[in-house]
């Protein structure tokens, strides 16, 4: 029962820690859209305008929820929650710091150390399809359901790419694991994915990007000119299909960090060492010291999702976006082929090494 | 199960807090209800049509749906021969001629479409 508790407090902390992120995300992608084009972007609510994002929250709290009379009420209900659902679902098997131990009891700070994460994670993701069609034809409204299929088309075409850079990296650490993909990264920097196959990193990147909706793959939704699957939504359901994008990009770049960049691990800090120096600079119990240390890895994986996330927005204030035809082109002439060469390296060079 | 029956948790915790925030919009938020916020929005053009079963679309959707299902198919089979790989390679190197062979054959399917421009929009 304690055991059970315990994930519960994991569960909702790693929520919480999620959904925290969405504001930040937003006050970072506003305020560095303003610091690349040479503008102050939003100042004026709180110290450098932090408080927007909260602002901004509470502005769509009280607008009218409006649900039109053409639309299929029960499944345009619930395809927001189905998207938000399915971006809280897909942190359940990431790692986010080592063991700690509570009440004599050992535990890993994450949702669910299951053997098959890895696949889980891809199951949850291609689910993530279903919430825009749902929400799409729900509408009842033909720029929506064009809208729907666009982002559908794009979701499905990319997913190979992530499917097959998925595959590759079962190749490159043999586990489905993705604590212990973490862990085997735990030997320096050069035991890092980073080091070890690039090539997988450049293809994750890119389709986690087409993935997440993010320019430049934004056909789905545009906000400036395209009119997307979400026209008809108004409101906190609104609001929830873009938080779910946020929390989207922050899986996908935990995701990065925990497959190339060592998860929690610096090179040169031995937790094991920092928790015993720990425990004699507090002078008490084991426990604490444990928990202050994996709190402390917690903060690490976040500093280096942030690295990550820095990169979705510089791009995004970068690059312009494609046109459709030029996104379909490079997913399945592009992506794809390079996939499937990115699986043959990896497969090469794990032989080579044997 | 075990650590199985953890996975609920993120489960509950996102759905209930999506219906939550739902909820509490819809009761915060002002009914006015005008006549022409329950219309479809069209930038305020007379709806002609709803869609329908009787709207076309596309053929290239169904195309791409078509080839991912076979190419998803293609990838789920990548899997296990990735699992068992680092401690079979080395063994047999038969594996890797196999697996070479598989390949081979969905490189051959790509080009196929490629060729018939399906893939060109």
């Amino acid at each position: 029962m304690n055991e059970l508790i315990v994930h519960f407090g994991i569960a909702v902390l790693l929520f919480a820690v999620q959904a925290q992120i969405v504001p930040v995300l937003i006050w970072l992608e506003r305020r560095g859209a303003g610091f690349i084009q040479d503008r102050l972007g939003p100042n004026r609510v709180g110290p450098l305008g932090l408080f927007q994002p909260l602002a901004d929250a509470l502005k769509l709290l009280f607008k009218q929820d409006v649900v039109p009379t053409q639309v299929h009420t029960l499944f345009f209900l619930i395809a927001p929650a189905v998207v938000v659902g399915l971006a809280a679902m897909s942190v359940a098997t990431i790692p986010f710091g080592d063991t700690f131990t509570l009440m004599g009891q050992t535990y890993v700070l994450q949702v669910a150390d299951v053997p098959v994460g890895l696949l889980y994670l891809l199951a949850i993701g291609s689910f993530s399809v279903y919430g825009i069609m749902l929400g799409g034809w729900a509408s009842s409204n033909k720029y929506a359901l064009f809208g729907a299929m666009r982002a559908s088309a794009q979701m499905i075409s990319y997913e190979l790419g992530l499917g097959i850079g998925m595959a590759s990296i079962v190749l490159l650490y043999s586990t489905f694991d993705i604590r212990d993909i973490v862990l085997a990264q735990q030997a320096g920097l050069l035991s890092w994915g980073i080091i070890q196959a690039p090539w997988i990193f450049v293809l994750l990147l890119v389709t986690i990007f087409a993935e997440t909706n993010r320019l430049p793959f934004d056909l789905a939704e545009g906000e400036a000119e395209i009119v997307g699957f979400h026209v008809e939504y108004s409101s906190m359901k609104f609001a929830l299909f873009f938080m779910a994008e946020y929390m989207h990009m922050f899986v996908g770049s935990v995701l990065l960090v925990a497959f190339f960049f060592g998860g929690w691990a610096l090179p040169g800090v031995s937790y094991v060492n920092l928790t015993s120096w720990l425990q004699s600079f507090i002078g008490g119990s084991f426990e604490i010291a444990s928990v202050l240390t994996v709190l402390l890895q917690l903060g690490v994986v976040i500093a280096k999702t942030f690295v990550i996330l820095w990169i979705f927005i510089w791009v995004r204030w970068s690059f312009p976006r494609f046109r459709y035809d030029q996104l379909m082109r490079f997913g399945w002439q592009g992506v794809l082929p390079y996939a499937i060469l990115s699986f043959v390296l990896t497969a090469a060079c794990v032989y080579v090494k044997g | 199960m075990g650590q199985y029956i953890h996975l609920i948790f993120p489960l509950v915790i996102g759905w209930g807090f999506a219906f939550a925030v739902i909820a509490l919009s819809h009761f915060l938020g002002p009914k006015k209800n005008l006549k022409t916020d329950l219309t479809p929005y069209e930038c305020g053009v007379e709806v002609v049509d709803l869609p329908s079963s009787k709207n076309r679309f596309d053929i290239r959707f169904y195309l791409v749906a078509i080839l991912f299902l076979v190419f998803d198919l293609e990838v789920i089979f990548l899997f296990p021969f990735a699992y068992i790989f680092k401690s079979v390679a080395t063994v047999s190197p038969f594996l890797m001629i196999e697996m070479g062979v598989f390949i081979a054959i969905l490189l051959v399917g790509l080009f196929y479409v490629w060729k018939k421009d399906v893939l060109i929009w």
